[in-house]
């Protein structure tokens, strides 16, 4: 009953009766966003892409501060072209895996462990909450001062800036799994290493993608301000790069890559969690 | 009756032990490594040495110019991401097609890191005051947009339901409703762009600045001044932990009614 009322306040119109089974609702939700849906998804882009093409062409906006939208896309090809834009991507990606997995590596199991121990888990707390608590770039030049400015100070940074997100959620997500099924695996019979994997785990799963989603944001966002200073390459590198040349069009390419960048590795990531949890969204509008 | 209370101080005893054992550990290695040359004392001087320091710099005033200059650029980026966004996110939600229509563009931004746009806020802003307020502005305004999306968007569906059985004016229904049932997500939603928001004045201060905290650690860096260094990021570091915990304070009072249901 009580997803029946929900459904009907998120399609608007129906009546609960239609919505006895799973299938039917589906299939609804489906059709009800339709094409006219699919079209206004994307009118925005397509606004703003015309609006950036048109304005600058026309002279409203100073077309040396803003390119014209072709023309920024026959640069970026350009760039594609000659190798230029892969030689510092490259560059960027291996910085950014490396971070990124290695503070996964670091903090997963680490996490795990200390939702299990508990008593250990109280005694660090404090500690593991400060270090997330300061500001990642802020420790940046410790950092260039113990490993000197190079790959090293910028993997670790990035390393930082992932971990203690993905450690304190994967506690929160070991630490809070319902006891009632903890008690009932044990009472089966589940020894501690199965109970782990086949219950803890899975359980804890959204908490840790949560973390996983908040660190790769934050390792993107550590990768720029890194290669911002004492560097010669890497994306965060050339859009600065580009700027201090006034290569307009090419700076921007670079600005609208990593946007999409960052949007591509959100939308892998939302997959994953899509795939390795399952829960019911629920939406709803106030103003219709 | 005479044991209870001794049993709590013995208990609240036990959890200052817990909840300090592990810093205290942290600072006594930061004093004894490198007085003992374990660490490089010139990598890491002994916490002394950078406490006397800080004590310098705050007595003879150099820290509070960098202080007031670093607060002065954050509040007035973070004040007009909270004055702009959060009613421009409670307007995005209104329907489910202004949300629709909104969404792509909110998607992209909210997954843009915000240091990506620096150069192009420097190349139209220049370097100067502007350009940090911007870049700050924007980095504070994108998760407050979000929170209050998302906050909307779970309210229990029951409840509007109710509400509207009971033929609740729209208005009210906001106040009433959506707003109060919100607020848990708006103020998630202030600690993250708070965070965010330093992480945007550290980059904008190490870039094209001659003054704030941002710029004093980088500088001091490049100065081989490592003690006054570490003195600027104590100070940095403590300043976003008392916003965070400010914060926190004020999310459990505003969301009493919620554990009180």
């Amino acid at each position: 009953m009580a997803t029946d009322v929900k459904a009907n306040v998120i399609e608007g119109s129906l009546t609960p009766n239609a919505l006895k089974s799973d299938v039917a609702l589906k299939l609804l939700k489906k059709t009800g966003r339709g094409v006219g849906g699919f079209f206004l998804s994307f009118a925005i882009i397509f606004i703003i892409i015309a609006l950036w093409e048109a304005f600058p062409r026309f002279g409203w906006i100073d077309p040396f501060l803003l390119p014209p939208f072709s023309e920024v896309l026959g640069n970026t090809l350009n760039l594609f072209k000659t190798g230029e834009f892969f030689k510092h991507f490259n560059v960027s990606v291996v910085r950014i895996v490396t971070g990124f997995f290695g503070g996964l590596c670091l903090a997963i199991p680490l996490g795990v462990f200390m939702g299990w121990f508990k008593t250990f888990e109280e005694y660090v707390n404090p500690l593991v909450e400060a270090c997330r608590n300061s500001s990642v770039l802020t420790l940046y030049p410790i950092f260039i001062l113990l490993f000197g400015i190079g790959e090293k100070a910028k993997i670790s940074i990035i390393m930082w800036g992932t971990v203690w997100v993905v450690l304190l959620n994967t506690i929160s997500g070991v630490k809070n799994v319902d006891p009632v099924l903890i008690k009932s695996a044990r009472s089966m019979g589940m020894r501690d290493w199965s109970l782990l994997w086949k219950v803890i785990l899975p359980a804890a799963t959204p908490s840790i993608i949560t973390g996983v989603r908040l660190g790769a944001a934050n390792s993107i966002l550590i990768l720029i301000a890194a290669e911002m200073i004492g560097s010669n390459a890497g994306l965060g590198y050339m859009i600065f790069y580009y700027e201090a040349r006034y290569a307009i069009p090419e700076m921007y390419g670079g600005v609208v890559f990593l946007a999409i960048m960052g949007l591509a590795v959100n939308e892998a990531l939302f997959r994953l969690e899509k795939r390795l949890t399952s829960w019911h969204e629920k939406s709803i509008y106030f103003g219709t | 009756m005479t044991v209870i209370p001794a049993q709590k101080k013995l208990l609240s005893g036990q959890f200052i032990f817990r909840k300090t054992i592990a810093i205290a550990i942290f600072l006594f290695i930061w004093q004894v490594f490198p007085s003992l040359e374990i660490i490089n004392p010139r990598t890491l001087p002994p916490l002394s040495v950078v406490l006397t320091k800080l004590w310098q710099i705050i007595i003879n005033g150099e820290l509070r110019v960098h202080i007031a200059i670093s607060l002065k650029r954050s509040v007035s980026g973070f004040s007009a991401a909270v004055v702009v966004a959060i009613p421009l996110g409670f307007m995005m939600v209104w329907s489910k097609k202004i949300h629709q229509f909104f969404n792509p563009i909110v998607q992209l931004f909210r997954n843009t890191s915000s240091l990506a746009l620096y150069p192009v806020v420097l190349l139209i802003f220049g370097i100067g005051e502007t350009a940090k307020f911007i870049i700050i502005f924007w980095t504070a305004s994108w998760p407050l947009l979000i929170s209050v999306i998302d906050g909307v968007r779970a309210v229990d569906a029951i409840y509007v339901k109710a509400a509207k059985s009971m033929s609740i004016s729209t208005v009210a229904l906001f106040f009433r409703v959506i707003l109060p049932s919100t607020i848990p997500y708006i103020l998630t939603g202030l600690r993250i762009s708070a965070t965010r928001s330093m992480v945007a004045l550290v980059a904008a201060e190490m870039l094209g600045a001659s003054s704030g905290l941002g710029y004093l650690i980088f500088d001091t860096q490049n100065k081989d001044e490592i003690d006054k260094m570490y003195a600027a990021i104590i100070t940095l570091i403590s300043i976003g932990m008392l916003i965070n915990f400010g914060l926190i304070r004020l999310e459990k009072r505003l969301t009493v009614w919620k554990r009180s249901a």
